[in-house]
């Protein structure tokens, strides 16, 4: 593998491991409140979303082989909409990295470190992140590889160690209305939606012809392990009672009958995922900010970035608050990530730019 | 150069992480709680006692036996009390004596005082479910009387009292005539809207007759103690809401947890008329529960699957043909639909409370049918069928009893 090359299965794997961390996020919390025992109704479908965004921006990206997002959308649609669009785009992941950053400190703060200051957690996920910006894409995605196995199977060892499942926790199925289907769906969509990273990553893709079969087969597995992860949850808790609990998903690990106390080695497992979900995100950010200024370096910028990020995590004076932010900012971003694409693919074909007809422009 | 000055910029970093942890706790720091009692203060209505039994590390570790390292009998633990207006504020005052960090991850189990189930546990269960020190899967019991008293007690086969609980609730499994319960399940009926009512296990000390006649006055209270050897389970407490109501004795506990088809073990005592007694060790049990809905209304229906070994039986001449077999069958049916008819009697008259199951049943399957219901009022006087199929599968390494036979002329 060259140094920028990367194959198609190690740029779609990242999503499985990122998506993997919504136990460690409020999320369950919210879908149980919001749709009590149909919350996995729209969790099903939103894989169904999942693999049709990916066919979107793979159509988009497809069009312009060797560019990424941030080259070709000030061509596709003008410099006064498409560099407003691409810094959209990068906001998002910086916000979303930001909230990671947060909600994942207060799962360890939580879980393990009770009297531990967040922003101790806090800085020593943002030098990991530092590290991971001077590993670059590369090491990233090797370390993703390597730790992708271990993690999945966490969940399957959780999964298995959890004997107090009870489908009558499915019944009624509607419990809560159908009010609260949409904003579920929302949520997990707006999760999933963090694949448009392929957007910036695309002209790496050692072998893009691949991209689209392994995109959707990637999608359709991290969208079925977080409906895995959920259903374990609600077959385990109930709603009633798992809406009460900030990480329910972190209740089922404690309740392990073959793996008594094993919640500890889950977490030190889990550390890792979380280290990829919030590394790249801010990654991506970075990367997406030096394709658009090509002077920048991705290293620099992104030390230079973290410690905002950081004040910004900080910024939620408590818990609460900082669930809010994070469910407020998945209802908003899931329509941002969704028009953008959707805005270039338009303005590409209605201007014949991209495709057969496009240049191809080489970095 | 730069790649050099990075590197030692990230070293020094990184050696910030090995400064140590806010959150650490030195074993030697930490006073390992394993029964936790929560009672309510007499004359008081906002007060709650609360005690912990701490075990003496020390001791447990040179095999010594003695709260005071003098050996004897007692356990190695240490039991203190405090009180205060809430758990947070009584654990608090108990620091300032302890001296130690009390560290509740080893807590096995968690005794509700009697007086303060009748008034009401759900306040008190918030500090054991927020702290994630407390594991869920901690056993929560209530006593009978003070659980304060119960901490007393010192067992004879367990070095700790702990390990006595937590055996006496793995043990419910093999007598069905009471029930474990943890911390979570306790949160989930409690939580639970229109699950069944909660139910605990009811514990008490087992106490050996007095022998001892002739004990002055002043020193009785001190032999009644010494009496106390052991604690064991006498049924089942059955709650509404968070209050307890009732209690129900272990005939009446093996009756209700026949129709929650909670029972698997135990045994079955069955009275043949006029010739003797039979003991079936029960090894398997299930429960069906049909919901029918007549003229708006619904009906239940619970089906008890039961069968087990013959373990035991003093009826003279008995030979164990498959037509014996049969009818000692429905002798065992009809002793079980017996039971626990009387158990359903008394659940539904006297303490009109479903700890059954029914009604979440009918909330699940047929929501709309148990909101348009009153459940509580309803459920008193819902017509619930109950049938038994119960069978004995073995008779152990004899057809026929040669012991009976011979001696029963006698």
């Amino acid at each position: 593998m060259s140094k920028y090359k990367i194959t198609s299965r190690q740029a779609f794997l990242i999503i499985v491991t990122v998506i993997s961390t919504s136990g460690l996020q409020p999320s369950f919390r919210n879908y149980m409140r919001w749709a009590g025992n149909a919350a996995w109704l729209p969790l099903a479908l939103s894989i169904g979303y999942g693999i049709a965004f990916v066919w979107l921006i793979l159509v988009l990206a497809q069009r312009f082989p060797k560019q990424s997002v941030a080259e070709y959308a000030p061509k596709v649609a003008g410099s006064l909409l498409g560099y407003p669009l691409v810094l959209l785009l990068i906001a998002i992941f910086f916000l979303r990295g930001v909230l990671s950053l947060r909600n994942v400190s207060e799962f360890f703060v939580a879980a393990v470190l009770q009297e531990t200051p967040i922003s101790a957690i806090m800085l020593v996920m943002v030098i990991l992140a530092a590290c991971a910006h001077w590993a670059d894409l590369e090491g990233l995605v090797r370390f993703n590889e390597l730790a992708n196995p271990i993690i999945i199977s966490s969940f399957f060892l959780v999964l298995m160690g959890t004997l107090r499942i009870n489908f009558w926790n499915l019944l009624p199925v509607f419990n809560k209305g159908f009010k609260g289907l949409l904003p579920v769906f929302q949520s997990a969509c707006s999760d999933l939606s963090i694949i448009s990273y392929i957007l910036f990553l695309y002209p790496f893709l050692a072998d893009p012809e691949k991209a689209t079969r392994t995109g959707h087969r990637h999608m359709a597995m991290a969208g079925f392990l977080l409906l895995l992860i959920y259903l374990n949850t609600l077959l385990t808790l109930g709603s009633a009672i798992g809406e009460t609990f900030t990480w329910p998903y972190l209740v089922v690990t404690e309740n392990l009958r073959l793996l008594e106390r094993g919640e500890a080695l889950f977490i030190v497992v889990w550390t890792f995922a979380a280290f990829v979900r919030i590394s790249f995100c801010f990654y991506i950010a970075t990367l997406g900010l030096c394709q658009l200024f090509p002077k920048l370096r991705v290293q620099w910028v992104g030390v230079a970035m973290l410690p905002l990020a950081t004040f910004l995590a900080l910024q939620a004076d408590n818990l609460p608050t900082a669930v809010k932010a994070f469910t407020l900012f998945n209802h908003t971003t899931l329509y941002v990530e969704l028009l953008v694409p959707c805005i270039l693919l338009v303005l590409s074909i209605v201007r014949k730019k991209g495709g057969s007809t496009d240049e191809k422009v080489s970095r | 150069m730069k790649r050099y000055l990075v590197s030692l910029i990230t070293l020094l970093l990184v050696l910030t992480l090995l400064t140590g942890c806010w959150s650490r706790r030195e074993i030697e720091n930490l006073g390992f709680a394993t029964i936790v009692a929560i009672d309510k203060v007499e004359g008081s209505a906002e007060e709650i006692e609360l005690s912990v039994q701490f075990a003496i590390t020390a001791a447990l570790s040179g095999g010594e036996q003695g709260g005071d390292g003098g050996g004897g009998s007692e356990a190695p633990v240490w039991t203190v009390s405090t009180r205060g207006k809430s758990l947070a504020c009584a654990i608090q005052e108990m620091r300032s004596f302890v001296g130690k960090f009390p560290f509740w991850a080893h807590t096995r189990v968690i005794i509700i005082g009697e007086e303060l189930a009748r008034s009401g546990i759900g306040p008190a269960m918030d500090y054991f479910i927020r702290n994630r020190h407390f594991r869920h899967s901690t056993y929560v019991m209530v006593s009978e009387g003070p659980a304060r008293d119960l901490l007393e007690v010192s067992p004879k086969l367990s070095l700790l009292p702990a390990e006595l609980l937590a055996e006496l609730n793995r043990m419910t499994r093999e007598t069905s005539d009471s029930v474990s319960r943890t911390l979570l399940e306790l949160m989930q009926s409690l939580v639970e809207e229109q699950t069944s009512e909660l139910l605990l296990p009811l514990l008490a000390a087992h106490k050996t007759p007095v022998t001892d006649e002739a004990s002055p006055s002043p020193e009785k209270e001190e032999t009644a103690k010494a009496e106390t050897e052991s604690l064991q389970f006498i049924g089942l407490s059955v709650f509404q809401d968070d209050k307890m109501i009732a209690t129900l004795s272990p005939t009446e506990s093996q009756g209700v947890l026949w129709l929650r088809g909670e029972s698997n073990r135990g045994n079955v005592v069955v009275e043949v008329p006029g010739r003797g007694l039979i003991v079936q060790r029960q090894v398997y049990g299930r429960r069906i529960l049909r919901i029918t809905e007549t003229d708006g209304k619904p009906q239940a229906k619970i089906i008890i699957f039961q069968d087990g070994d013959l373990v035991e039986h003093n009826i003279d001449q008995l030979e164990l043909s498959p037509a014996a077999i049969e009818e000692l069958d429905s002798l065992l049916s009809a002793h079980i639909k017996a039971v626990a008819e009387d158990a359903l009697r008394k659940i539904q008259t006297e303490l009109k409370t479903d700890v059954i199951g029914i009604g979440e049943r009918i909330y699940r399957l047929y929501p709309r049918l148990y909101n348009s219901l009153s459940w509580q009022e309803y459920f008193p006087t819902m017509p619930i069928e109950v049938e038994v199929k119960a069978s004995f599968r073995r008779t152990g390494e004899l057809l026929q009893s040669p012991l009976s036979t011979k001696y029963s002329q006698r």
